[in-house]
């Protein structure tokens, strides 16, 4: 508790360094949600697997390893002060983000309609819980193993989340003045709508608060960057309260907590295809009875931490190959790339790996389900180098977050450019960043800027033609 | 000399003496046979029946190796906790006096399948070796007098063929067992079946032939 109380002190401390630190603030939200949780429950799985506490109470102190690399990271980029680069600006047109943002959105539907066949009922029935047949009901972890193992399902979110990114950043810029472009807009918001129609009947929480997270950060922006305006308002100022401060800060503590309410009623009645949502409270009064949280999630996450402690003095068979730093690099390949690349199959995350050894380690391997564990960066730290890793993960994180809120900062609409469209998509995952591990946050980082430098090898194809035709007449 | 004198003297007296013993034990031991009969009769009720197949034992004894598999890993996973309360000491952790418990439980439970499981291979090689051979799980409903109204269920295991009688009550306490292993929360344990006589006064090996006899006799032959 001392730990925890000592870092939200100094993360305090240091936000006050950064002139606008929502960025950065989230992050540390984020960690602190899963540090103050981690030692109020313990995963008990089947009362076939409990964590021992002492190995929670050697946790805590990896937790404040990481707590405190992190907030170094930070730090240091406050201190360095990188250099902004800008990086094709030429799509900075009304006409090349409407491109871009309708392109992306093609394709996302065409990855989204073919991991489901081009079916709209398989996708339903797949969707409410129902197996290809329509028949036997199939649990939400079962149907998630199901589309992930799937030879065609393709993942349309990373065309999903940039499509919507420049389509708000067209609309805010350069307004809907003319029918042409309520008619795009209308026409790329039609498109990417099944996606987001199937993330809320899906109750998918980490697909919907990456498109709050990145639509929030996008319509906050402004022709003036938060650099430029240079405004720094503190809720105590001269030892006095700043009461606009003060209704700001309470009315932010009102919308996380509505927020936490709905995600967690979300992950209360999304199981078995939302037909269990009579249960919501009874599952709530359950969780309080048994001294729970409401939500597993940080539970689930926090076990990882757990096992990765405990990982080498279990009697199990170990994950030979996973995707540990040394091959990271090659994660974002799709399997079918890999294996022909590489002629074997990819290895999974840790996340799953540690899934994988679990259940075989308290299941046992004959059972056919999937357990999926959201993977903790600090249990990715601990199995890649120990107490090494977990700081060398805590600073990288903390690094990366704290040039997020640097160029975050710098980003105006009057000069936006394709490197600020990375980085308002990267943000998406900000408050996911305590269940993410490095190899999915990389992941959705490249994939996210890969998918978005097509529209833009076009756009600069398009370009040199017509100026070379200019050049010719 | 002298007693073989008396003897050959009272040969007659002795001889009729012998036969009275006899019969006296015998009419001794059939009364009392009857007084449990009346006893088992008003206390003990059939319920239902099921034939017993090669089909069902394979399903089981692959059903038992599956639970035995859990109850390994159970044993392994607590020998894991002996080891990570070393590693790990802290005052919260679960102590190795209650894992030692845990443990000592689950391997009399894997003793218990391993058993189990044995009785149903022999089962399985007894319906190899004779093809009309007939088993049948029966329950009786049985009704113990201190505990008021409240039913038990009393389960047997029955064969027609005498000639495999020998053996199913050799493999009986075993098999009987399986379906507890199978199913708990309805299926009683042979401890369970033990007790139940000792409430009426009664060794579980009677109650079995008792109902047994009247399953056989009465139930299968009405049938």
């Amino acid at each position: 508790m001392t730990l925890l109380i000592l870092y939200i002190l100094l993360s305090i401390l240091l936000s006050r360094l950064i002139i606008k630190s929502t960025i950065f603030n989230i992050a540390s939200i984020a960690l602190i949600s899963y540090w103050a949780a981690y030692p109020l429950e313990s995963l008990s799985i089947s009362n076939r697997y409990q964590t021992i506490i002492g190995i929670k109470e050697r946790g805590i102190y990896l937790y404040a390893i990481f707590g405190i690399s992190f907030l170094l990271g930070v730090f240091l980029i406050t201190k360095l002060n990188p250099k902004k680069i800008s990086f094709f600006s030429s799509l900075n047109s009304k006409n090349n983000l409407f491109f871009v943002s309708i392109f992306l959105s093609f394709l996302g539907l065409i990855c989204f309609s073919y991991t489901y066949n081009f079916n709209i009922f398989e996708y339903i029935q797949i969707t409410l819980g129902l197996d290809a047949d329509g028949f036997s009901k199939i649990s939400r972890a079962e149907r998630l193993a199901l589309l992930s193992t799937a030879k065609n399902a393709l993942p349309y979110s990373i065309f999903f989340i940039p499509s919507i990114t420049t389509l708000l950043i067209s609309i805010k810029k350069f307004g809907l003045r003319n029918f042409k472009d309520i008619f795009l807009s209308f026409i790329i918001f039609l498109l990417n709508l099944p996606i987001l129609f199937s993330y809320l009947i899906e109750g998918d929480r980490s697909a919907l608060i990456k498109f709050v997270v990145v639509v929030f950060f996008t319509l906050t922006l402004t022709n003036n960057s938060v650099y430029e305006k240079n405004k720094n308002l503190y809720l105590i100022e001269n030892y006095k309260v700043n009461k606009k401060v003060l209704i700001n800060r309470i009315k932010i503590i009102f919308i996380l907590i509505s927020l936490f309410c709905i995600l967690v009623f979300i992950g209360l009645g999304r199981s078995n295809g939302w037909r269990d949502t009579s249960r919501i409270f009874i599952n709530l009064s359950q969780q309080y009875e048994t001294k729970m949280l409401p939500t597993p999630e940080f539970r689930s996450v926090n076990f990882t931490l757990d096992y990765a402690l405990a990982r080498d003095y279990l009697s199990n068979q170990k994950t030979k190959k996973m995707f540990t730093w040394d091959k990271l690099i090659f994660y974002p390949l799709p399997t079918y790339v890999y294996k022909d690349i590489f002629k074997e199959k990819k290895p999974p995350n840790i996340g799953d790996a540690i899934g994988l050894e679990a259940k075989n380690y308290i299941a046992g391997p004959n059972i056919e389900t999937k357990w999926g564990f959201g993977l903790s960066p600090i249990a990715e730290g601990w199995i890649n180098f120990k107490y090494l890793g977990i700081f060398i993960t805590g600073l990288i994180y903390g690094l990366s977050i704290g040039l997020l809120q640097y160029f975050y900062n710098r980003i105006s609409l009057y000069r936006i450019n394709l490197l600020d469209i990375f980085v308002l998509n990267t943000l998406g995952i900000v408050p996911l960043i305590m269940r993410s591990g490095t190899a999915g946050i990389y992941n959705w980082i490249f994939s996210c800027s890969f998918v978005m430098l097509i529209p833009v090898l076009i756009i600069t194809i398009f370009q040199r033609k017509k100026s070379h035709r200019k050049i010719k007449v | 000399m002298i007693l073989i004198q008396i003897i050959k003297k009272y040969f007659l007296f002795f001889l009729i003496l012998f036969f009275f013993t006899i019969i006296s034990s015998k009419t001794f031991a059939s009364n009392k046979d009857l007084i449990d009969e009346n006893i088992l009769d008003n206390q003990i009720k059939f319920a239902a029946k099921r034939l017993i197949t090669k089909r069902d034992t394979k399903k089981w004894i692959n059903e038992l190796n599956n639970d035995l598999y859990y109850v390994k890993q159970k044993i392994i996973i607590n020998k894991d906790y002996l080891k990570l309360i070393k590693i790990f000491p802290s005052d919260k952790n679960i102590k190795s006096f209650d894992i030692n418990k845990d443990l000592k439980k689950y391997k009399n439970e894997l003793y218990g399948y391993h058993e189990s499981i044995n009785a149903l291979e022999k089962l399985y090689q007894i319906f190899n070796l004779e093809e009309n051979f007939d088993i049948y799980l029966v329950e009786y409903d049985l009704n113990i007098e201190k505990s008021g109204d409240q039913k038990f269920l009393w389960l047997s295991l029955c064969t027609p063929n005498f000639k495999y009688d020998k053996q199913v009550k050799e493999l009986r306490r075993n098999l009987l067992q399986v379906f507890y292993f199978l199913d708990n929360t309805y299926y009683p344990s042979h401890e369970n079946l033990i007790n139940y006589g000792k409430n009426i006064g009664l060794s579980e090996s009677k109650i079995h032939r008792f109902v047994c006899k009247e399953f056989i006799d009465k139930k299968l032959k009405s049938i």
